[in-house]
């Protein structure tokens, strides 16, 4: 495209003198001096909330969703709680929206929709000497320019269009994107925490089998430290509550000690991939220029073995013809050849 | 699908609806700066006025619903009766006509709008920006006008690769009519000119141009190359390149990437705009009169017949993208494992719930449901049962058609007869003198037996005419209107008599000889053993399949294919990048990329057809014409040039 509006305007200062009016051409009203509609404002300001709650979701998503790497992961670790927090701020913000979106519908039902009708049958009325191509006032009659996508499910039906004046659909179709957007953010907050509860699950569900695990070995102190323990345990009441601490204890610590060693080693994993990956790339753009020029030679060979199968298709057109030539001009000479030994034999003869 | 080849980093898209509708999609962004995050309230919500031709622009490509997202809430029509919307933004979507500029002037004057965005579909000349400037000065509402933009988006895009330009109307008669006005006819070339300057704009691409001399094709590609070239130099020197302006590699990437433009007209090849289809898309097109994407069929439900009328989008409903080009004997067979497909997932829905799907009114969508986490699962029930209620209704409103015409026996004919391979003549004296559908033992309508005829007559070298005269006196009694077989045999005489004049003397090596190839020719005239081998090879072709490709497709793939065949040994080689038109450097690769345009009308049955070749040969190629017409479209079109030129 090509942005002609300094054209347009240089045209207009050489059409007008009056500086007065160029000055005023050429600046334009600031917006704090536009008339502001309410319901603008209002669906703004929606927007902007809807926007906000995109861009919080955005930034925390990795931390958010890291539930079991939080412990080696280099960024700021989120606690269960953070996160809990961080859920319901979003419901609110987007119950918040919710109400805001409601209610912007009923101040355009109050203001707008139950005006509607009469106005645009006064508009109507004051339209009614022209002919019928320009008693056109509703959008309705532009609802089958632009066709429906069946699978919009807040797009406006006909008979809703058929009913309103332009400004109230204008307004109407607002609310409709306002909810659309909303819809898409709240469906992204939903499967980041689902994703999020799914794999706590998980997590519980590895811690659960452990204690199973180990509550089946527990019969067999494998130490002596542990088989202490347990005598003691046996001794007290109150050791019962320590024996299950100091047993939930054990259990902490070798989840922790696997934790630790697993994730050290998926450190150490993790840093000779980077490494890798970085050769690779560094190879990569290595190779990328000769790859380029292979191509130009492949297409170029390409080009040439076309051009040689043609050549060779017509080389061999050539020689089938010339070889019938051949073939003729040899069945030519031979009968030459007969008929003048003829035409001798009988010269011969008749000279006898 | 984007037909994209990303490699290195960029992605060059050879698709036109693509472009478009990026094109379409920056001009509804009133942000001057892509960095700027604040958020006016004046640039969220807009309306989108335009004229009746760029509403045909957008309404293929873009959905209420992607309007919506690109905050355009309310979109009118330029010449009606609007109210003021005073507190916000319009945009202006029009060509440039005398008509609209008036248009905007008056509604600067009544102040329908805050600001004005002005978007033309094509360059706005230097007198119709004069005359706007004076109206906005009359009325003082110059300071409404906030930017204004040529956008070069003058073209309708009805699939990835195919676009069409609705004018000028009756493309045809208009380029063929020898009585026209040299003034009018050059306003047809040059808006043709624009269109496909519009096109190569929007794919960022500065092709090579090829074409047939002596013919319209030829005045519009030296026009386009004069225009191109002009517009390279005079941006040369460090100005903003309209075809670099679409691409993030910048001019590097258009001259890496240069497709061949070949510009070709009707007059080539006219039997193929008579052809009956076979494939569903031309089928719903040549039957159904399918236009801009919309079909309107026949609906039986409990007993009422009611018109319903579909839309036709490959980019949602992946059903017709992949049985457009199909034969339309398979397209039932997978209609039928559609509907197994979704009877599968109604029953699971069913199984999950206790939902209905048949009790669904879809006036008022379920958004409810959403919430219970089955939404997906629904909506995609819900898309399939649309879908597979729109083609059982089209595929049963085309196989009736196909059944009471006779349809499949008029395409076998055509078909043997293009291709050379017609052997049975009493089948297709059948077809021409059998009454007309309705009566009995009739086979086919008045149109479809006349087409066959012309077919026949176009696609013969020479036929008898006693011959001729017995179908055309059965079609005569039957009270078919001959005269686009007259028009057509007068313009086949004219060009056989062109083609003796144009054929001179042999020349070249062949010179030399052809007095004792003549000599052997009279010797070797009766020589049964060669006849023999004729009649055995002819034999053996008619055994073997022939090549199903159309005449414009082999000339694109001798094009592509670099092959220098006689198909194209009259075709000009333009490159609006060299100045030196007296030595042209010529392409040494075959090319990977075409735009092949049809000046004059086209229709899908072409269009397919180089969609398989393409497919086929792993090559890309867009099909573009002045208008796409069904054969009784064109007929009338030859038959009011035949009524003008007595």
């Amino acid at each position: 495209m090509i942005d002609r509006t300094n054209t347009f305007f240089e045209s207009i200062r050489k059409k007008t003198t009056d500086k007065q009016y160029i000055l005023q051409s050429k600046s334009k009203k600031k917006d704090k001096d536009r008339v502001k509609d309410v319901v603008l404002e209002i669906s703004l300001s929606i927007l902007q909330t809807i926007n906000s709650l995109d861009t919080f979701l955005k930034s925390n998503k990795e931390d958010y969703i890291n539930v079991v790497q939080h412990m080696s992961s280099k960024s700021s670790k989120m606690s269960d709680q953070e996160r809990d927090e961080i859920d319901k701020l979003s419901i609110d913000q987007i119950d918040i929206c919710n109400n805001s979106i409601k209610k912007l519908e009923e101040v355009i039902n109050e203001n707008y929709i139950k005006n509607s009708k009469e106005s645009l049958e006064f508009y109507q009325n004051k339209k009614k000497g022209k002919s019928n191509q320009l008693l056109t006032t509703t959008a309705a009659h532009n609802c089958d320019l632009v066709r429906d996508d069946p699978n919009d499910l807040f797009s406006l039906p006909k008979e809703t269009l058929e009913n309103f004046t332009p400004r109230v659909i204008f307004y109407l179709n607002i609310v409709e994107e306002l909810k659309f957007n909303l819809s898409e953010i709240s469906n992204k907050f939903k499967k980041l925490r689902t994703f999020r509860l799914s794999l706590k699950i998980k997590e519980n569900e590895k811690f659960s089998y452990i204690k199973d695990d180990y509550s089946e070995n527990s019969k067999l102190p494998t130490s002596n430290y542990l088989s202490n323990q347990l005598n003691i345990e046996q001794a007290n009441l109150v050791q019962d509550d320590i024996e299950f601490n100091e047993e939930e204890r054990l259990i902490y610590e070798k989840q922790n000690e696997g934790l630790i060693s697993e994730l050290e080693s998926v450190a150490d994993q993790i840093q000779v991939i980077n490494r890798q990956l970085e050769g690779i790339s560094q190879m990569f753009d290595e190779i990328t220029p000769h790859i380029l020029s292979h191509k130009e030679m492949i297409e170029n060979i390409y080009s040439t073995n076309v051009n040689s199968t043609n050549y060779i298709a017509r080389g061999n057109n050539q020689i089938d013809i010339a070889t019938k030539k051949t073939f003729d001009f040899r069945v030519m000479v031979l009968l030459f050849l007969i008929i003048s030994s003829l035409v001798l034999l009988f010269l011969n003869w008749y000279q006898d | 699908m984007n037909t994209s080849s990303t490699s290195f980093g960029f992605d060059f898209s050879f698709s036109i609806r693509d472009k478009q509708i990026e094109s379409i999609n920056r001009m509804l962004k009133l942000k001057q700066n892509e960095n700027d995050t604040s958020t006016n309230w004046q640039e969220v919500w807009k309306i989108l006025v335009f004229d009746s031709y760029c509403s045909s622009i957008i309404a293929p490509i873009l959905t209420k619903g992607a309007l919506r997202n690109q905050g355009v809430t309310l979109h009118l029509q330029l010449h009606s009766d609007r109210q003021p919307i005073q507190d916000v933004p319009a945009i202006y979507f029009v060509l440039p006509t005398l008509d609209n500029i008036k248009r905007i002037a008056e509604d600067c004057k009544n102040k329908l709008y805050d600001n004005i965005y002005l978007n033309f579909a094509s360059r706005l000349s230097n007198e119709l920006m004069e005359e706007l400037v004076t109206l906005t000065i009359q009325s003082d509402t110059v300071n409404m006008i906030t930017k204004l933009y040529d956008q070069f988006i003058n073209f309708i895009s009805l699939e990835k690769d195919l676009f069409v330009f609705n004018q000028p109307k009756n493309s045809y008669h208009a380029f063929n009519d020898p009585t026209i006005k040299d003034t009018v006819a050059q306003e047809h070339i040059n808006t043709v000119v624009d269109s496909l300057f519009s096109v190569l704009v929007t794919m960022g691409v500065i092709p090579i141009i090829r074409c047939p001399k002596n013919s319209t094709a030829e005045m519009i590609s030296l026009a386009l190359e004069k225009k191109i070239a002009q517009h390279v130099q005079q941006t040369g020197s460090g100005g903003a390149n309209l075809f670099s302006s679409n691409n993030e590699m910048g001019s590097q990437l258009s001259s890496f990437y240069r497709p061949v433009l070949v510009i070709l007209d009707r007059n080539i090849d006219l039997s193929v705009m008579l052809h009956h289809p076979w494939t569903y898309q031309a089928l719903a097109h040549d039957i159904l009169s399918m236009n801009m994407n919309k079909v309107k069929v026949d609906v039986n439900s409990s007993g009422q017949t009611t018109r319903q009328t579909y839309d036709l989008d490959s980019s949602l409903d992946t059903f017709w993208q992949q049985n457009s080009g199909v034969a339309f004997p398979s397209v039932a067979g997978d209609i039928k494992t559609h509907i197994n497909e979704y009877t599968e997932q109604t029953n699971q829905l069913s199984q999950m719930t206790s939902y209905n799907i048949d009790e669904i009114d879809d006036l008022k969508p379920p958004k409810e449901i959403q919430t219970k986490g089955l939404g997906e699962l629904l909506t995609q029930i819900r898309a399939k049962k649309r879908s597979i209620d729109l083609h059982t209704n089209l595929a049963t409103a085309l196989m009736n058609q196909i059944k009471d015409r006779q349809i499949d026996y008029f395409f076998a004919m055509e078909e043997a007869i293009i291709t050379r391979s017609l052997v049975d003549k009493k089948e297709l004296a059948s077809l021409i003198t059998s009454p007309i559908q309705g009566e009995s033992g009739g086979r086919g309508t008045l149109e479809d037996k006349i087409r066959l005829l012309l077919i026949y007559f176009l696609s013969s070298k020479s036929i008898p005419t006693s011959e001729m005269e017995q179908y055309e006196d059965s079609l005569k009694k039957m009270g078919a209107d001959l005269s686009s077989l007259d028009y057509f045999k007068k313009t086949k005489a004219f060009n056989d008599s062109l083609a003796i004049v144009n054929s001179g003397p042999s020349s070249g090596a062949g010179g030399s000889t052809s007095k004792t190839t003549g000599f052997i020719q009279m010797i070797t005239a009766y020589q049964p053993v060669e006849s023999f081998t004729n009649m055995f090879s002819q034999g053996v072709r008619s055994l073997l399949p022939k090549s199903k490709d159309l005449f414009v497709t082999r000339i694109v793939e001798s094009i592509m294919d670099l092959k220098n065949s006689p198909l194209e040994s009259d075709f000009h080689y333009l490159d609006p990048k060299i100045t030196n038109k007296s030595n042209i450097p010529k392409r040494a690769t075959p090319f990977k990329e075409a735009i092949v345009f049809v000046v004059g009308g086209g229709n899908y049955v072409e269009y397919q057809n180089l969609q398989d070749f393409s497919k086929k040969h792993n090559k890309k190629i867009i099909y573009g014409s002045t208008e796409l017409l069904t054969s009784n479209e064109f007929l009338q079109q030859v038959k009011s040039l035949k009524e003008h030129l007595n």
